[in-house]
């Protein structure tokens, strides 16, 4: 593939999760499921929620998690067979025919998002569901969010939605000091839920089979 | 398609610019909306488009508009219809994960007879001919005896299937068509009625200023979640013009338990159960007080006048309320006056107030918050349910004369419709004799309240002497059955719903199969089951149902909505899944034609009540069962995850990984004075029995309340619902990993009977119980 150089790009997918209007309903995980055969005890995309504070000052949290699918993906720079690789609009992929399933590029990732398909026996991640992109559909996640939490597009567009959201509302992303340059960014999100070690008390199952 | 009622907030928020630029419109605000939000679905190895089948969801009863995706005769995708008024394009794990239960590897495929003694789980496989002959024939022998009563069919609360249930019912001459709504809903349905003649409140969130939230947690579960949650969580933060996200809407939460909703509230206040309605009276009361009552509602619109509203008020105060109810009067007080001040404003409410033995009067409570501030029927406030009624196609069966005592209970003066956990009881008193019961896709064997004894009974052959149980698994209420038959899903199935309108707008929803069933699958639709058994039992019954088929039927219930016909009836709705007027909404509806009620009016003061020998004003009416607790005793309440539906997702793969059991909810001081530790094994006990369970010590539950989820715990059903690991088609079967961490324990066997004395539901939250380490 013929690599464009960063400047010269046109288009790059990036994600826009306004956390506050996320009601923890898990429907993105399952949309996820469904669309992309992800089988029981792995997922590509999930909601960490946490319960924090002590009673009766008691609130909760959601942290809608995926692939950052980052603008340096250093699990693309460790992969030994050049299995992963980054096309031109950012998204980060595993080439399902070269992977040998070594998990070098899960022990990089800082984000804890690929995984080994139990019946594959590849590394298997979330393309932002590439093959709805390239027919101009949203991802699966973002179509059936319930509060419109997720925002999906080009960042490069300024008049895209998460251009403008990007541009008008303070946002963080995921572990900005690991200088892998995520690409998935976060309204509102709770520092403590954002923080891998958690905090308070846990109570989202669904992760456990990761 | 036909363009939505565009309104204004649809206008500025996210959805509404890509529905816009789905219908064509592509105006300033969403020209950068590049790619399509809902309506198509992509091969991921073809890359071709797949064929769309517009439907109406049933995975739980929110009844959200779908495309159901099909390649190569396979349902691979379900996601929401974008133009659907009511969910706009997004559904929810469980509306997604409708795939698992068509492929589940282990539905019923075909009619089985039992071998064994009841409950013994042997089966012999017959054919459906096998099947009809012999229902047909033990109904055949109801009519001849003359005791057609003795057929009772209790069924699930999909509205169309009851109407035909009882058309059949009423056709055979039996009273007892049965369903199961009054589980959550009796008590509401009745306070609403005694108070503004309908049946529920229609709460206008995504216009409101400040949602007052009693025990309701639509973040998880709600009768009409994933319209009602998102126009919650979009009217609290909307974006404006310039993308920036504003708070808007102020949420505070009064409930037991810190849910999903309570935690992400503005406020959480735990509240003691049961109290709900003396902390709204005393809000009333301030408001009264303040003077910042709406004085021309409450005088044009109401049938109390405000000065003797006033005078009933004065005896809750805010520092009583507060001694009864835990929360500060300080905080009752400011909420009130913020409630007030806010407009448009309006209070939820669910489960955590009617499902107290005081529900009724709780429910008038917050009820009549909403009609002193002027927010009744208004935009952002508190509506009455917009929806159609369909009307039977000719000829019509006359009603039965018939009395039933599952139906007219003496106990209840004000029930038009049984109640459903006094159904069991009332077989077991022999107050009612039954011959044939037949129970559609409902579970009475685990879901009702001290089900060990409900599961007596039904094993009982001669109370019950022959139960037929529909349904698309062998349920714990299936394995006691005698025959079982397999019904197609709710998406291989014509059925015609009118979900509450959030737009306003009554709207036509239709159900059709994505997929016809598979040809190998022998499940038929409940209402062709009825229809042939019709045909079976011969004149005149079979005169009631001459149509060919159920689509038939249907057609002749949309000939009776002139503004459907219209555009296409049948042909439109298959082609768009749903229908409405081309209208603005109108609020206010009661100043056309007044409340449906005695007085026309919104009765504060009702004389209906009154006539029974009820309390005619909103009242505090204390739970009798929490007066006389004992130290040390504490309330046990029940609640609903946010990716299963009661009882019927369990086996559904996806639902049941990310929810498969749910440890006890105790409050850690709670806890710690029992020496309980996180992940301990705990003994709840009641008065009925009890339970061994996981103690999940936290800080999100009231000291007094120990919460466990009422669907966990399964023993039947099916492998996955039990965490069970097994071979099949499906690889995923093989790959359940939660089978060490089990399926968790069901509360209803320590859930004793007891009722609402004047709406009949069950006090789900109101059983008493001791927790201690097992």
């Amino acid at each position: 593939m013929a690599m464009v150089r960063k400047k010269e790009r046109k288009v790059r997918y990036g994600m826009v999760i306004d956390v506050r209007r996320c009601i923890g309903c898990h429907s993105c995980a399952v949309a996820c499921k469904a669309e992309n055969d992800v089988p029981l005890g792995v997922f590509r995309t999930w909601v960490k929620i946490i319960q924090k504070g002590k009673y009766p000052n008691v609130s909760r949290s959601f942290l809608p998690s995926l692939c950052n699918n980052c603008d340096n993906p250093i699990c693309v720079k460790n992969c030994p067979v050049g299995a992963s690789y980054q096309r031109d609009d950012g998204i980060v992929m595993v080439d399902p025919h070269r992977c040998i399933g070594c998990k070098y590029c899960m022990a990089s990732c800082p984000y804890d998002v690929r995984y080994v398909d139990p019946v594959k026996r590849i590394v298997q991640k979330c393309s932002f569901c590439v093959h709805r992109v390239e027919a101009n559909i949203e991802p699966a996640c973002v179509e059936t969010c319930m509060g419109r939490a997720r925002v999906f597009g080009n960042l490069l567009d300024p008049n895209s939605e998460v251009s403008k959201l990007i541009a008008t509302n303070p946002v963080t992303v995921l572990k900005p000091d690991m200088a892998t340059q995520p690409q998935v960014y976060y309204i509102g999100a709770d520092i403590e839920s954002m923080n891998p070690m958690k905090t308070g008390e846990v109570v989202s199952i669904g992760t456990e089979g990761k | 398609m036909k363009k939505l009622t565009r309104r204004d907030f649809m206008k500025i928020s996210a959805a509404g610019a890509s529905l816009l630029a789905l219908s064509g419109y592509m105006g300033p605000l969403v020209s950068a909306m590049e790619m399509v939000l809902g309506g198509k679905e992509v091969s991921r190895t073809t890359g071709k488009f797949r064929k769309a089948v517009a439907s109406t969801c049933l995975n739980c009863y929110a009844r959200c508009g779908i495309f159901g995706y099909v390649d190569q005769n396979r349902v691979v995708k379900i996601d929401g219809n974008p133009l659907h008024p009511n969910n706009r394009g997004r559904i929810c794990a469980k509306g997604q994960a409708g795939l698992n239960l068509l492929y589940d590897p282990e539905r019923l495929q075909y009619p089985m007879k039992r071998t064994g003694a009841r409950g013994e789980n042997k089966w012999q496989r017959i054919s459906w001919e096998e099947a009809y002959n012999e229902l047909s024939g033990k109904l055949k022998e109801l009519l001849q005896k003359g005791r057609p009563q003795e057929l009772v069919i209790q069924s699930d609360r999909d509205i169309t299937t009851q109407d035909f249930v009882r058309r059949f019912m009423n056709a055979l001459g039996s009273p007892n068509a049965l369903n199961h709504t009054a589980l959550g809903g009796s008590n509401k349905k009745m306070a609403h009625r005694m108070t503004w003649g309908v049946d529920f409140d229609i709460n206008d969130v995504a216009y409101t200023m400040y949602i007052l939230n009693f025990g309701s947690n639509p973040y998880e579960a709600h009768i009409l979640r994933t319209s009602f949650a998102q126009r919650i969580a979009e009217g609290r933060t909307i974006r404006m013009f310039d993308h920036r996200v504003y708070d808007r809407a102020k949420m505070v939460t009064f409930d037991v338990r810190c849910s999903q909703t309570a935690g992400r509230s503005d406020e959480w206040h735990p509240i003691k159960p049961g109290t709900d309605g003396i902390v709204a009276l005393a809000m009333a009361n301030m408001i009264m007080q303040e003077n910042l009552h709406d004085a021309r509602f409450l005088s044009d619109w109401t049938n109390y006048p405000a000065g003797a509203l006033a005078g009933h008020l004065k005896q809750y105060t805010t520092e009583m309320a507060e001694k009864i109810s835990g929360v500060p009067a300080a905080d009752i007080k400011r909420i009130a006056l913020e409630f007030a001040a806010a407009k448009p404003a309006t209070t939820i409410s669910t489960g955590g107030v009617t499902k107290h033995q005081n529900g009724v009067y709780a429910e008038r409570c917050i009820a009549l918050l909403n009609a002193i501030t002027g927010n009744v029927d208004v935009k952002g406030g508190y509506c009455m349910p917009r929806i159609y009624d369909f009307k039977q196609p000719a000829p019509v069966p006359p009603v039965p004369s018939l009395k039933s005592a599952f139906i007219s209970d003496p106990a209840y003066p004000l029930l038009t419709s049984e109640i459903p956990q006094r159904v069991i009881p009332l077989i077991e008193e022999g107050k009612e004799k039954v011959g044939v019961y037949i129970i559609y896709h409902h579970d009475p064997a685990y879901s009702e309240p001290e089900n060990e004894r409900v599961q007596k009974v039904l094993k009982d052959e001669k109370l019950i002497p022959y139960l037929v149980v529909v349904d698309s698994y062998l349920s714990e209420t299936a394995g006691l059955a005698d025959l079982v038959l397999p019904e197609a899903t709710y998406l291989e199935r014509y059925e015609l719903e009118s979900p509450p309108a959030f737009e306003m707008v009554p709207l036509v929803s239709l159900r059709q199969p994505i997929q016809p069933p598979n040809p190998q699958l022998e499940v038929v639709p409940f209402t062709e089951i009825l229809m042939e058994l019709a045909k079976r039992i011969g004149s005149p019954m079979s005169e009631f149902f001459t149509f060919n088929t159920y689509e038939d039927y249907m057609k002749g219930q949309i000939a009776a909505i002139p503004g459907l016909v219209r555009v296409g009836g049948m042909d439109y709705l298959k082609a768009n899944g749903f229908w409405h007027e081309s209208k603005k909404p109108q609020y206010k509806l009661y100043e056309k034609v007044g409340f449906n009620t005695p007085s026309k009016k919104f009765e504060i003061y009702s004389h209906t009540l009154e006539k029974m020998g009820y309390d005619p004003l909103p009242s505090y009416h204390p739970v009798k069962a929490h007066e006389n607790m004992k130290r040390g005793e504490l309330h046990l309440t029940t609640y609903q995850w946010n990716v299963h539906t009661h009882y019927r997702t369990a086996n559904s793969k996806w639902l049941s990984e990310i929810v498969h059991n749910n440890p006890a909810w105790v409050n850690s001081r709670t806890a710690a004075e029992r020496g309980i530790s996180d992940g301990d094994r705990i003994r709840i006990t009641s008065a009925a029995g009890s339970i061994i369970t996981t103690a999940w010590v936290t800080e999100g539950i009231h000291p007094d309340v120990v919460a466990v989820s009422d669907n966990c715990g399964h023993w039947g059903y099916g492998k996955t619902a039990q965490a069970q690991r097994f071979g099949s088609d499906d690889p995923d079967t093989n790959l359940l990993w939660w089978g060490k961490e089990g399926n968790g324990a069901h509360p209803n066997s320590i859930i004793p009977l007891a009722f609402d004395t004047v709406g009949g539901g069950q006090g789900w939250m109101d059983t008493v119980v001791t927790v201690e380490k097992a």
